[in-house]
């Protein structure tokens, strides 16, 4: 039977070392973890001086062609002298979480196996904190570009003292949640970039294309059912909610149909991103 | 040498310290050896299989691995791609769970799950591509690297003192502010690996850290390493596939298709293999490889050389003479019918290839 002998000083320092390394208090993984996500696409975004002209002009001058385009054949039914620049406005507003959504989840899926995203996979924090992290990180983006767009209501017709602003931001934030972790959700799911970009073509353009923002949606017909269960619908009636103070003639639901769906919508897709990045990414071996 | 340090601790005691992770993937096994700091016990695992053919049967990526990682020591895992040993570093990692069997860290005195906070704070890994952002400064990724870590604002803050340390370790410290897309392959590999250092992690799991690097990049990148090895107190697990970075490795496990087929310090399995190498190449090798095993009694094996020419290796028995022996292959065989002849010493890729018959160089076919 061997003896055990006592530790020596040098083993019982040694035991300390490993004990003191093993047992540093852990840091809120989660936390850290959402905060350098949300500062990797704000970092991005200011390193990126070039980006900020695209930020601006891109949907400027497709709101301003459009609606030259348009202005005169250009009529909303039961609402005479609504001019296409006005009408149009919250469609850009909404096309513009739409676009930071798309772009900035894009580079999920190459980041996820060859780049940044590898370091946040094994990083102490859990899948839920990466996916607020990235949609926190899409959010600060798409804000800087809504309010640098902002001013421009008032080329379309609005009136900066009549907005909403509680309505528009609610509006805008719910809505880009949303679209945010709808997009992520795809690119999560998508193995190359070219798939993720048929997907966006085939599925959340169109999306936003039914909703209202580009032309007035019809009082029946499939459009109008399509429209109806479509939550980009909602997240432009809310903007348009909010340019009009806090309530729009030209939206297609009341106030609070509207936010009860937007934050369903956001709320739901954000379930969804969080659980298709922790299905598809810790896979149990299985014959 | 590795030192086995008895476990003094009571796992109880341990557990209820402050700090100590709840969710343990298992109880406390106070009959483990303290200095160890993972480990994997009789793991299987196979990919998910294609939907189009959920019925075939899947070939184990990882089949019974056992293996031990001790408290500060550098274990590589040698095998050709596709063997599995990235794989096995994936599970530590807590990237996939295996099928059957346990992979577990042994934190505090007690197993935790590698998919754990706990055991997530104590490693950091070097993927075979570095996980950077190209489009942000060498000191932007230390910067976030730290941030994610849970190091305070001062620490994490692009100028701070700990983040300009790492810079200067590593010669980056003139790039500091340029974008790391503008990068050679070698100075990725470096930040990467500052970057993986960040927090002072007990383990770090390097997954072919220098592949693609040429050797002045691959010299740079294992001289800053071995400084901050010592320093930290590090643990290093490293899969690789090249030999000469095996080598520098204080014990080894050899992986061939899911199993590991030998296990020692790199020197000892060298010698093991015996004395020196004959290398001969040759049109029809199998005929040749015959004629020298029938008329010297040596050990040989063949493998494929270079276009309608293959080798033969012959093992040197110990205590024989290497330059007399080749003197005698020569003589075996006509003018002209061995295109080449060496004698070297043998290296690691020549003790898999006894091993498994396979050679490090080639790519078995994915399991996946």
């Amino acid at each position: 039977m061997p003896t055990l002998q006592p530790p020596t000083v040098a083993l019982q320092t040694e035991l300390a070392s490993n004990l003191a390394t093993d047992l540093s208090p852990a840091p809120n993984g989660n936390a850290a973890l959402a905060l350098t996500l949300l500062r990797r696409d704000l970092l991005r975004l200011k390193r990126d001086t070039g980006r900020w002209v695209g930020l601006v002009l891109q949907p400027l001058l497709l709101w301003a062609l459009l609606g030259s385009g348009f202005g005169a054949v250009f009529q909303v039914p039961g609402l005479p002298g609504v001019d296409y620049h006005l009408f149009f406005f919250p469609g850009l507003v909404a096309m513009i979480g739409l676009f930071t959504a798309i772009f900035a989840t894009m580079a999920v899926i190459e980041d996820r196996d060859h780049g940044f995203l590898q370091q946040v996979l094994v990083a102490p924090g859990s899948r839920a904190a990466m996916v607020l992290g990235k949609v926190l990180g899409v959010l600060s983006i798409a804000i800087v570009q809504f309010l640098l767009v902002l001013p421009a209501c008032t080329l379309a017709g609005y009136s900066l003292a009549d907005i909403s602003y509680g309505t528009l931001t609610l509006a805008f934030i719910l809505g880009t949640v949303g679209t945010t972790s709808l997009a992520f959700s795809l690119a999560w799911l998508c193995p190359t970039t070219h798939a993720y970009h048929a997907l966006m073509g085939v599925l959340l353009i169109p999306l936003w294309l039914i909703s209202g923002a580009m032309f007035p949606l019809p009082a029946d017909g499939w459009l109008h059912y399509v429209a109806a269960v479509n939550p980009m619908t909602y997240a432009l009636d809310g903007l348009r909610h909010g340019f009009e103070g806090g309530s729009s003639a030209i939206a297609t639901t009341a106030p609070i149909v509207t936010f009860l769906a937007l934050a369903a919508y956001a709320v739901l897709a954000f379930a969804l991103a969080v659980f298709v990045a922790r299905a598809t990414r810790i896979t149990r071996g299985a014959a | 040498m590795t030192t086995q340090i008895p476990d003094m601790r009571p796992p109880a005691i341990v557990a209820a310290m402050p700090g100590a992770d709840a969710t343990v993937s298992g109880a406390p096994s106070p009959s483990a050896p303290s200095n160890v700091v993972a480990s994997f016990d009789d793991v299987t695992f196979r990919w998910l299989a294609p939907k189009k053919a959920k019925n075939a049967p899947q070939p184990p990526v990882l089949d019974g691995f056992s293996l031990t990682i001790r408290r500060g020591e550098h274990l590589g895992l040698l095998g050709p791609n596709g063997s599995g040993k990235s794989t096995a570093l994936s599970l530590l990692a807590g990237l996939h769970l295996p099928e059957s069997g346990r992979v577990t860290w042994r934190l505090g005195g007690i197993d935790i799950s590698p998919t754990s906070p706990r055991a997530r704070s104590a490693f950091s890994v070097v993927f075979q591509s570095p996980s950077l952002d190209g489009q942000l400064t060498a000191r932007d990724n230390l910067s976030l690297a730290a941030q994610m870590r849970g190091l305070g604002k001062a620490t994490s803050s692009p100028t701070s003192p700990l983040i300009d340390e790492l810079l200067a370790a590593f010669d980056l410290s003139a790039r500091a502010d340029d974008r790391v897309k503008t990068f050679s392959g070698g100075m990725k590999r470096r930040l990467d690996l500052a970057r993986a250092l960040i927090g002072r992690p007990t383990a770090l799991l390097l997954d072919e850290p220098t592949s693609g690097l040429d050797e002045h990049a691959f010299r740079a990148f294992w001289a800053a390493l071995n400084m901050r090895r010592d320093a930290d107190r590090l643990t290093i697990v490293t899969a690789t596939h090249r030999p000469d970075e095996a080598a520098l490795c204080d014990r080894l496990a050899l992986v061939h298709r899911g199993r590991i087929v030998a296990e020692g310090n790199p020197f000892d399995l060298i010698r093991q293999l015996g004395e020196d190498l004959i290398v001969v190449r040759a049109e029809r090798s199998d005929e040749v490889a015959g004629v020298i095993a029938a008329k010297l009694g040596l050990l040989t094996r063949t493998s494929e050389g270079d276009g309608r020419l293959g080798d033969v290796t012959c093992e040197v028995p110990t205590g024989e003479d290497g330059a007399r022996l080749l003197v005698r292959v020569v003589e075996l065989f006509p003018k002209d019918r061995l295109d080449t002849i060496a004698l070297k010493r043998p290296t690691l890729a020549d003790v898999f290839a006894k091993l498994t018959g396979a050679a490090l160089a080639s790519d078995l076919p994915e399991a996946a």
